[in-house]
């Protein structure tokens, strides 16, 4: 079932000169893990806004074509009857508490409280959050008192613990150290496991080849990649967009200048070992 | 804190503490009723009498520094001055106080002074000892059982919440402008004159803070249409329904006369 349908969605904020957003198309079916890659102003946190109704419910300026999540007709629908349907991680980690809270435990919880669910599951299910991202050491830590890394955990735990169908994750990893990141994806790797429909916006491209399914590369609020992730991040030209390749493609594409015949440019780690295996066995010259 | 601690701490209003666990409501109208009375009191002994006895509350309840410091800084402040004030620029005459060279204090100078910095006194030791002894959370949550409207009860208590954050913005920007060379240290006219050029920037930072703060919050389903649940409850007992319905008439009562007695002198 699709879960996430655009159709010819053009959108403009109100202060833009130009449009923001062009004709773009896109359908998710439900349980994919989409990433989102493209230059800084492509257009991706645009296309979060739209999807989660913010533009044009919130942030006014002019949308044209259909959107629909998970069945609703985002444009019909109150910016507030979606919070259980889209959860949304914003790309800034400061600002995203809810200002009300004096402890992080409380600050996850709130969402929940809004949603009106009952105190002894809240409490279950902050727990189970909580020990799942692995950040119980900041449970009584005020909410405003916590570093840009910090702030990215207890923000992706606010929405998680909300399980909505949808995430929306726009670079949840700006302010983390590799290992930070690691955990972060597979986090979300484990959720993809749930059946979450996830769309993730990520510079850090080999993560993101490593874990996504489909690749989506957006130019100057345009889609104008859409594929699965080992077709997209192997291709040369994705270098034009401002885009870099995972370290493995480039050094792929290097090997098959060389002359190397190299059967498919390998985007993980993986599936480089096995790629230049195979040479080896061939006698390809290794 | 493990997690079972932090239910508990959630969980329970109870501090084991007397005035910390009156229920905000009822600190509510004993502060109403002390700010009423000092109002209304006759002469000056009551504002002095009340912030006594509420630095003695405040000690029975850990409170004792923060209470004392702020008091402390409003009584030299603003009552050193009230009376410094009253006294040197009363015309009323009468008997003389004491003589400082050319200058004669009267003493009924000293008196309306007193009887001033008693209302400020009864004021702020009321409000002080408020605001030290109640979460904001919880005071929130007892505002919305009395109906008010959880968007009114939200900015009262993200006003509380923001001043740490408005405290730590200050000192980013401060860092930047020393970086850039303007001064942020030394004598108060050249603090003051480093103060102007932060405001902008802590502004302009918290309006584009508020827009994203909302979004947060949707996010979060503020606006989601269902009642919503509160993990932390607030204890309310008939004895202090009571108190406070008490503390209202005494104090309607006191106030009545009080203020005949003050209309007469
Ligand atoms: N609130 C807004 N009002 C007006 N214009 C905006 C607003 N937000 C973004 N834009 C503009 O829309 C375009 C797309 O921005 P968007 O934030 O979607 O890019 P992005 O791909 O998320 O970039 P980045 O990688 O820097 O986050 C940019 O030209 C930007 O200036
Ligand atoms: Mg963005």
């Amino acid at each position: 079932m699709a879960c996430i349908e655009l159709k010819q969605v053009s959108y403009r904020y109100p202060t833009s000169k130009t449009a923001n957003l062009k004709e773009v198309n896109l359908t998710v079916e439900s349980g994919e893990f989409i990433a989102v890659i493209g230059r800084n102003e492509a257009g991706k946190t645009t296309l979060c806004n739209v999807i989660r109704g913010f533009a044009p419910h919130f942030y006014q300026g002019k949308l044209s074509g259909s959107v629909h999540v998970n069945g609703k007709d985002v444009l019909r629908t109150e910016i507030g009857d979606l919070s259980w349907d889209v959860g949304y991680v914003f790309q800034n980690p400061f600002n995203q508490n809810s200002g009300v809270k004096a402890t992080v435990y409380e600050e996850i919880s709130y969402g929940l409280e809004n949603l009106g669910i009952p105190r002894r599951e809240i409490f279950d299910r902050v727990d189970e959050v909580i020990n799942l991202l692995g950040i119980a050491y900041l449970a009584d830590k005020h909410p405003m008192k916590l570093s840009g890394g910090q702030c990215q955990r207890v923000a992706l735990a606010s929405i998680i613990v909300m399980e909505p169908a949808i995430l929306l994750i726009d670079e949840p990893t700006s302010q983390l150290d590799p290992k930070g990141t690691e955990d972060v994806f597979k986090i979300i790797d484990m959720l993809k496991k749930k059946g979450k429909t996830t769309i993730l916006v990520e510079h850090k491209i080999d993560r993101v080849a490593e874990y996504a399914d489909r690749v989506i590369l957006m130019d100057e609020g345009r889609i104008v990649r859409d594929g699965p992730a080992a077709q997209i991040l192997s291709d040369p030209a994705l270098l034009e967009y401002g885009v870099t390749l995972p370290q493995t493609a480039l050094l792929g594409l290097r090997l098959r200048e060389e002359g190397l015949p190299l059967e498919r440019i390998p985007i993980t780690i993986d599936q480089a070992a096995v790629s230049i295996g195979a040479l080896r066995k061939e006698g390809g010259g290794i | 804190m493990d997690l079972n601690q932090l239910h508990q701490l959630v969980a329970s209003s109870r501090r084991g503490r007397f005035w910390l666990d009156l229920n905000p409501m009822t600190k509510m109208v004993l502060a109403f009723c002390e700010v009423s009375l000092a109002i209304c009191m006759p002469g000056f002994a009551y504002g002095f009498l009340l912030m006594a006895v509420l630095m003695l509350c405040a000690a029975t309840c850990g409170l004792g520094k923060t209470y004392g410091k702020i008091m402390l800084s409003v009584l030299v402040i603003f009552v050193g001055l009230m009376i410094l004030a009253r006294a040197l620029f009363y015309e009323g005459g009468g008997e003389v106080f004491v003589t400082l060279g050319r200058f004669s204090i009267y003493k009924g100078g000293v008196l309306a002074g007193l009887r001033a910095s008693s209302v400020i006194l009864g004021f702020s030791s009321a409000l002080v000892f408020f605001y030290a002894s109640t979460e904001p959370e919880y005071l929130m949550l007892t505002l919305e059982q009395y109906r008010c409207p959880p968007k009114a009860t939200f900015v009262i208590l993200s006003t509380f919440q923001m001043i740490p954050q408005m405290g730590v913005n200050a000192k980013t920007i401060q860092d930047a402008q020393r970086a850039r060379g303007i001064e942020t240290e030394g004598s108060l006219w050249v603090r003051a004159k480093a103060f102007i050029p932060m405001l902008m920037p802590l502004l302009l930072s918290s309006f584009s803070a508020a827009e994203e703060k909302s979004l947060a919050l949707e996010t979060r389903g503020f606006n989601y249409d269902s009642p919503k649940t509160r993990l932390r409850i607030v204890e309310d007992s008939k004895a202090q329904k009571a108190a406070r319905i008490g503390l209202i008439a005494v104090t309607a009562a006191a106030c009545v006369t009080g203020g005949y007695f003050k209309w007469l002198a």
